[in-house]
């Protein structure tokens, strides 16, 4: 690829408190996800299926990089990570993250996420739709362990699941 | 329909049309014939459904009108993982699979996910985060985060207390100088480290000169008050790696670690002049103090020996008998053990 023109870094969000002194930082969930579906649509007309999925699981890899970097790049106890990040996810909206099985040895674990950002509340689908969080939460895990992850949603809304549960697995060498 | 053709039979029969009497009427017949069959299937439709719910044992037949029917094998496939699922809760396994998806299936997996979290939460609770709190489930959570709570506030006033007896084990209270049972605790371990290592470990015993005369004359107020400045004196002449202990009375000792006599005549002498300087003032009266210091040195071998408190009962009297010298020749100086 030529020179590039869309490198993604923190800095591109702006400053928002600048730009935007009435009508503050948040925005409705409806426009976020109109965005993200539009996307999907035209992404999976141009490019097909599969790879609309592997755009959007490496999208939210990119996401969670540059957001665990931002906000827990500094955390090395495990427990203090995951509190920080349910907070942190919380206050944004994100979701309610809780932790079914931890196992940090092995590198094996169960979240899932209830009010997600996503997809909950959306009309039931015979497929799940949290491909960007899967991205998402494999960066997440990635920027802690050091280590690979794969991550996969189990369980989801559109699914008729109520919560989003993703597996997260480290690859083994 | 059932309607319409009792309608019909009522306006023939008014019209005196019995044709179409008869022919409705035949026509109503064979219709209650059918629904009588539909009712039947209905009703046995409904009590396959509840066996598969309620019996002990899922049946294992089913009637064979219904059997062919794929919209009904699905559903009792479905109750059929539900009843497992729901079954294996019950006896608190928390990892039963459950494929059923919509509103029942994702309740239900929300349910579990809870108590999988609850689970989690609960063993980190055990190693200590008393931040966990529980945000679901009513009641349970409310009594749950109580308990959290007063386990911390329990944990939290156990860890004051221990400190609070480890000070009180360790700390003279009028000056805030380690005690004479501290100070053999530490010098039991740097006696060792001395004797591995084949080094110096130096005392310095320091007595307050005619302390006796201070109390008569002043107080005991003013006497306390002394001790406390002789403390402070004593402590800022020390290093940050030498032990400060008040050994009894007026008697202080100083356990100056990697530190041959030679050195540790030359800070004694230093604390000595410190103490002297200036007179302490107690209620704005000037009280002139002076001390006797003895040093004494403790020279490790090399040798595997493990020093005991003999060991260092004989250093802490070789410090005494040259304080005692310091006393017999004057006091207001240092004499050191040859």
């Amino acid at each position: 690829m030529s020179k590039r023109k869309y490198v993604f870094s923190w800095e591109l969000l702006g400053d928002i408190a600048l730009g935007r002194p009435n009508l503050g930082p948040t925005t409705r969930v409806e426009v976020y996800r109109l965005m993200q579906f539009v996307f999907r649509d035209v992404l999976e007309q141009k490019f097909g299926t599969e790879k609309t999925d592997e755009i959007f699981y490496e999208a939210g890899k990119l996401a969670g990089f540059h957001f665990y970097k931002q906000m827990f790049g500094q955390i090395i106890d495990f427990e203090e990570f995951v509190r920080s990040l349910q907070k942190t996810l919380k206050f944004l909206g994100i979701g309610i993250l809780r932790v079914e099985k931890a196992d940090l040895a092995e590198g094996s674990f169960v979240l899932t996420v209830s009010e997600d950002l996503d997809c909950s509340g959306l009309p039931e689908l015979d497929y799940e739709v949290c491909i960007y969080d899967e991205g998402f939460v494999a960066a997440l895990m990635e920027s802690f362990t050091g280590k690979k992850f794969k991550v996969k949603e189990v369980d989801c809304w559109c699914t008729g699941d109520r919560t989003c549960r993703f597996t997260a697995e480290m690859i083994k060498d | 329909m059932f309607e319409q053709l009792l309608q019909d039979i009522y306006d023939a029969a008014e019209r005196e049309d019995l044709l179409t009497v008869r022919e409705k009427s035949k026509k109503l017949s064979n219709y209650n014939a059918d629904h009588s069959e539909n009712a039947d299937l209905a009703f046995e439709t409904i009590s396959a459904i509840r066996a598969a719910l309620n019996n002990p044992n899922f049946p294992s037949d089913f009637p064979k009108q219904l059997v062919g029917n794929e919209e009904f094998k699905k559903l009792i496939l479905d109750i059929n993982s539900i009843r497992s699922f729901v079954f294996g809760l019950s006896k608190g396994e928390l990892s039963h699979p459950l494929k059923l998806k919509g509103f029942l299936g994702g309740a239900l997996k929300t349910l579990q996910a809870n108590l999988n979290h609850l689970s989690w939460q609960t063993k980190m609770i055990d190693k200590g985060d008393f931040t966990q709190r529980v945000d679901f489930m009513g009641e349970f959570a409310d009594s749950f985060n109580d308990m959290v709570h007063q386990l911390e506030s329990a944990r939290k006033e156990l860890s004051d207390s221990q400190e609070k007896y480890r000070t009180l084990a360790t700390i003279d209270p009028l000056t805030g100088l380690y005690n004479r049972r501290y100070f053999f605790e530490v010098a039991l371990k740097e006696f060792s480290r001395s004797e591995r290592a084949s080094r110096s470990t130096s005392l310095i015993l320091l007595d307050i000169d005619f302390f006796k005369k201070t109390n008569d004359t002043y107080g005991h107020a003013a006497g306390d008050h002394v001790l406390k400045e002789v403390s402070t004196r004593l402590l800022n002449s020390l290093r940050l790696s030498d032990i400060t202990c008040r050994f009894g009375g007026e008697e202080f000792i100083a356990l100056l670690p990697e530190t041959n006599a030679e050195h540790a005549e030359k800070i004694a002498d230093r604390i000595r002049l410190n103490i002297m300087k200036e007179p302490i003032f107690y209620n704005n009266i000037p009280i002139n103090t002076t001390a006797s210091l003895g040093v004494s040195e403790f020279h490790g071998t090399g040798s595997e020996h493990v020093p005991e408190e003999a060991d260092i009962g004989k250093t802490i009297n070789d410090a005494d008998l040259a304080l005692y010298k310091a006393k017999e020749t004057g006091r207001n100086k240092v004499v050191v053990t040859i």
